[in-house]
């Protein structure tokens, strides 16, 4: 893996996201969830790539295989992809080594027979497989901090570090033996740390420990059951032996081929990991018909992926301390306002006619005060929340290298501009997989061997530009190559092997390209092969709100361009009234107002009422809605036309002119997402108004589009 | 469901019916709502619960016993799923424990399961609440053997 930190932690959390939702998708057994997990597999293939993870990338591939084969109800299949993507997890946040664990698995994964009894999937080991990582590390830590705080402080460092990572290791097994053995494992644990020359104070601290974890997993087992010398031994019927080493941590053998594991220690299990996997289990050694099951490993470990931390400067900070403290100041304020109108309530009328004028100009002060903080506040929360596209870059640049390397045929020189600039840390996280896969894509599709290149009169060396520019209505991002563009006829070709309904054209033709399950690759590889990469690239823009423009000639080459909007929960907006409803507009896609409706020339001219709520029967000799004035909307000379930026666009000409009866303010709101069940393409969410009402937000673009579709935009058909 | 299980009783087009508690993550009443355009007709709005926006479905016409009526006012349900939503009800009446396994003791009709009920119990037509609020097209409910 590259060594640059801030690489391996962007590749990280964003691998290990996809881990989780194939875990969950997995869960979900459907055909639907084994198309979106064969997506997500490929991408992890990508990342695992460009980051060297050959080990992760190798998996991925397997996971990828065995999906795009999948069967609802080949039950020994689903386990063994279950078993990879915890082998997935596991190589994500090993420190080092469980190459093993993923040859394992891939190994199960392309095993023979799909439904087959195979090796490396004994019905044992699934059992063991359980859901119980991630509660253990909370054990673990708890654990640790528990005993930490216990010790005198005389302690060398290295000892108390020793202390803290025998605990995680004994809470992580106590777990594992959570049905029969978890109290003596307290006895267990206070003999090993007695060997280890522990201070005796800890010995009472470690049962209290094991009392508590017993309590966690609410285990109804007596904490004087001695355990015997073997180990951890006895569990519910089956023998197993432990050891503890400094590098694995403390390693459980159990015979797990012909054994199945009682059904009671399965939900003690169960229960005590609060629906999550065993880690790591593998042969011990090939030979072997014992399994290892290795947990808690080294304290490297514990360290988590940082759930998407950013670093923020000291200056950020400070400055969102001043304004936490003028919040307080203001606070002070309201409150002593308050005081006084109370008060004002108790003395006649007339004489409190004068001080109640000047307490309403304090409080409508306050109000303006509270507007402004409020507002530097968010300002200063969302730009602490933007970093650089460096990390994105990198990544693109080891895509760039990983590629070379392994197709020494092609060359390529990359350029990229304005890895300086910012976005929102979530968006970045979202904007990984599509730039990656679009950077893949011109590498594979795009560019072709140096000796077709020079055949076809062009240079030896292709070139990829990578670049970005940012603004107020958000980032652009293109991804270009001189390659060859798409082969239309090719594309065209695979989608009738695919049974799509072709449209004739050029522009139809494109968009096929981002057709799930469409390619114009002869066989798989582990670059393409699939047609899940583009696809995928649609959803993620479609994700961020964002429109994709592609364009693509042949024998010129192709340019993608990703226009992301600037992502905030909290969002400035215009209150607009069409009819008797009132609905928000995000105010940094609002170029301007007028009065009356849109200029007749005008190129794109809507009305909000009606993109809201469509017409039921449209009028047919027009091809368009009525747009017949409805109730409590005003005459159409009446009425006020908004300018909507295009994203990414600042240009009058390519806004749309969106018409409404009103425009009422502007405001602050905080933007509540609707769900995705229910909410209509275009309705971006929805906000509580100052007054407790509540108002959808809109995306006029989106709903004009008519939904997703426009997250695609192609060139137009030239006659 | 096995065991016992508490069952919140609420009632719809003068039906009652029980959503499991492990189900409910809270109740409240319709304040103000906005209607949510594009979306089926059994869903009310939007409506704002605990700081969040939720869509609103509307039980009875959301199992077909009514036509599309008005939530304003009615006291809701907040349903604990992945995407938490709403439902409007007429009524919230009590807390129950039921028992053992749902369908025993009742035959008929309306005892069998359907997509949108789990089964009955003492009469009691307990809902799924996850396909209740999934969107997903619901069987017809039986017809009530009783008056």
């Amino acid at each position: 893996m590259p060594n640059d930190p801030s690489l391996q932690e962007l590749f990280r959390h964003e691998a290990q996201g996809i881990v989780d939702q194939l875990e969950l998708l997995l869960d979900a057994g459907t055909p639907e969830a084994a198309a979106e997990g064969l997506r997500l597999a490929h991408t992890l293939k990508g990342l695992a790539a460009a980051t060297e993870a050959k080990p992760l990338r190798d998996l991925a591939r397997s996971l990828e295989a065995a999906l795009d084969g999948f069967e609802p109800g080949d039950e020994a299949r689903n386990q063994a992809l279950l078993e990879a993507v915890d082998a997935a997890r596991g190589l994500l946040e090993a420190a080092e080594g469980s190459g093993g664990v993923a040859r394992d698995a891939a190994a199960a994964l392309e095993g023979p027979a799909a439904g087959a009894p195979r090796h490396g999937v004994p019905q044992a080991r699934q059992a063991l497989w359980l859901r119980m990582r991630p509660s253990l590390r909370a054990l673990g830590r708890s654990a640790q901090t528990r005993l930490k705080s216990l010790e005198s402080g005389r302690d060398p460092r290295r000892r108390r570090r020793e202390l803290g990572h025998e605990l995680e290791l004994w809470c992580a097994a106590a777990g594992l033996l959570g049905h029969t053995s978890a109290a003596a494992s307290g006895l267990e644990l206070a003999n090993f740390l007695q060997q280890r020359a522990i201070p005796a104070a800890s010995i009472p601290a470690a049962q209290a420990l094991n009392g508590w974890f017993c309590a966690q997993i609410e285990l109804d087992v007596p904490l004087d059951v001695p355990l015997g010398p073997e180990g951890l031994a006895n569990m519910g019927g089956l023998r197993g032996s432990s050891s503890a080493s400094e590098r694995f941590g403390l390693a459980v053998e159990f015979p797990w081929p012909d054994v199945d594991l009682p059904a009671d220690f399965v939900q003690a299990v169960d229960r005590a990991c609060g629906g999550r996997r065993i880690l790591d289990a593998r042969p011990a050694r090939p030979s072997s018909r014992f399994v290892r099951g290795i947990l808690g490993l080294s304290t490297r470990r514990s360290r988590r992926r940082g759930d998407g931390a950013i670093q923020v400067s000291r200056q950020r900070l400070d400055r969102l301390l001043e304004l936490a403290e003028e919040l307080v100041a203001l606070r002070v304020r309201t409150r002593r306002l308050a005081t006084n109108l109370r008060q004002l309530a108790t003395r006649p009328r007339d004489e409190a006619t004068l001080d109640l004028s000047r307490l309403a100009h304090d409080a409508s002060e306050l109000d303006r005060e509270l507007d402004d903080v409020a507002r530097a506040n968010q300002q200063a929360v969302l730009r602490a929340r933007r970093v650089p596209l460096r990390g994105l870059y990198s990544l693109v640049r080891v895509t760039v290298r990983e590629f070379l390397a392994r197709h020494p045929d092609k060359a390529c020189r990359l350029e990229v501009e304005g890895a300086e600039n910012r976005v929102d840390k979530g968006v970045l996280d979202l904007m990984v997989d599509p730039v990656l896969q679009l950077v893949r894509n011109a590498l594979q599709h795009g560019i072709a061997p140096r000796e077709e290149r020079r055949a076809g009169g062009k240079p030896e060396v292709a070139r990829l530009r990578l670049t970005s520019k940012a603004s107020p209505a958000g980032l652009l991002l293109e991804v270009s190559d001189d390659g060859e563009g798409l082969d239309l006829e090719r594309l065209e070709r695979a989608a009738r092997r695919r049974g799509l309904l072709l449209l004739r054209g050029s522009r139809d033709a494109l968009a096929l390209a981002f057709a799930p399950g469409v390619t114009t690759a002869e066989a798989v590889t582990d670059d393409a092969g699939r047609g899940v990469g583009l696809a995928s690239v649609l959803e993620r823009v479609r994700a961020l709100r964002g429109r994709l423009t592609f364009h693509s000639a042949p024998g010129e080459g192709t340019r993608a361009r990703l226009a992301i909007p600037p992502a905030a929960s909290t969002a400035r907006v215009l209150l607009v009234r069409t009819g008797r409803e009132v609905y928000a507009i995000s105010l940094g896609a609002v170029l301007g107002v007028q009065e009356g409706q849109a200029p007749i020339l005008a190129k794109r001219s809507v009305q909000l009422s009606q993109l809201v709520d469509p017409p039921k029967v449209p009028d047919r000799r027009r091809g368009m809605p009525l747009p017949a004035p409805r109730e409590g909307e005003r005459r159409r000379k009446d009425r006020v036309t908004v300018q909507i930026a295009a994203v990414g666009s600042r240009d009058p000409e390519e806004a749309l002119h969106c018409m409404v009866d009103d425009v009422l303010r502007r405001d602050l709101v905080v933007v509540r997402p609707l769900g995705r069940r229910f909410a209509p393409p275009g309705i971006e969410g929805a906000a509580l108004l100052g007054d407790g009402r509540i108002v959808l937000v809109v995306d006029v673009w989106r709903l004009h589009a008519g939904g997703q579709s426009r997250a695609l935009e192609l060139p137009r058909r030239t006659p | 469901m096995s065991a016992r299980a508490q069952v919140l009783q609420v009632e719809a087009a003068g039906q009652r019916f029980g959503i499991e508690v492990a189900s409910v993550r809270a109740l409240d009443r319709v304040q103000r709502h906005v209607r949510l355009p594009g979306a089926p007709a059994y869903v009310a709005g939007v409506v704002e619960v605990q700081g969040q926006a939720v869509a609103l479905i509307h039980l009875a016409t959301r199992l077909g016993l009514t036509t599309v009526a008005s939530a304003a006012g009615l006291p809701l349900v907040l349903i604990d799923s992945e995407e938490p939503v709403a439902l409007a009800v007429d009524r919230i009446l009590d807390l129950i424990e039921i028992g053992d396994a749902l369908s025993e003791e009742d035959s008929g009709p309306m005892a069998k399961p359907t997509s949108a009920c789990l089964g009955t119990w003492a009469g009691l037509r307990v809902l799924d609440a996850e396909a209740i609020v999934d969107g997903r097209a619901l069987d017809p409910l039986p017809v009530s053997d009783t008056p």
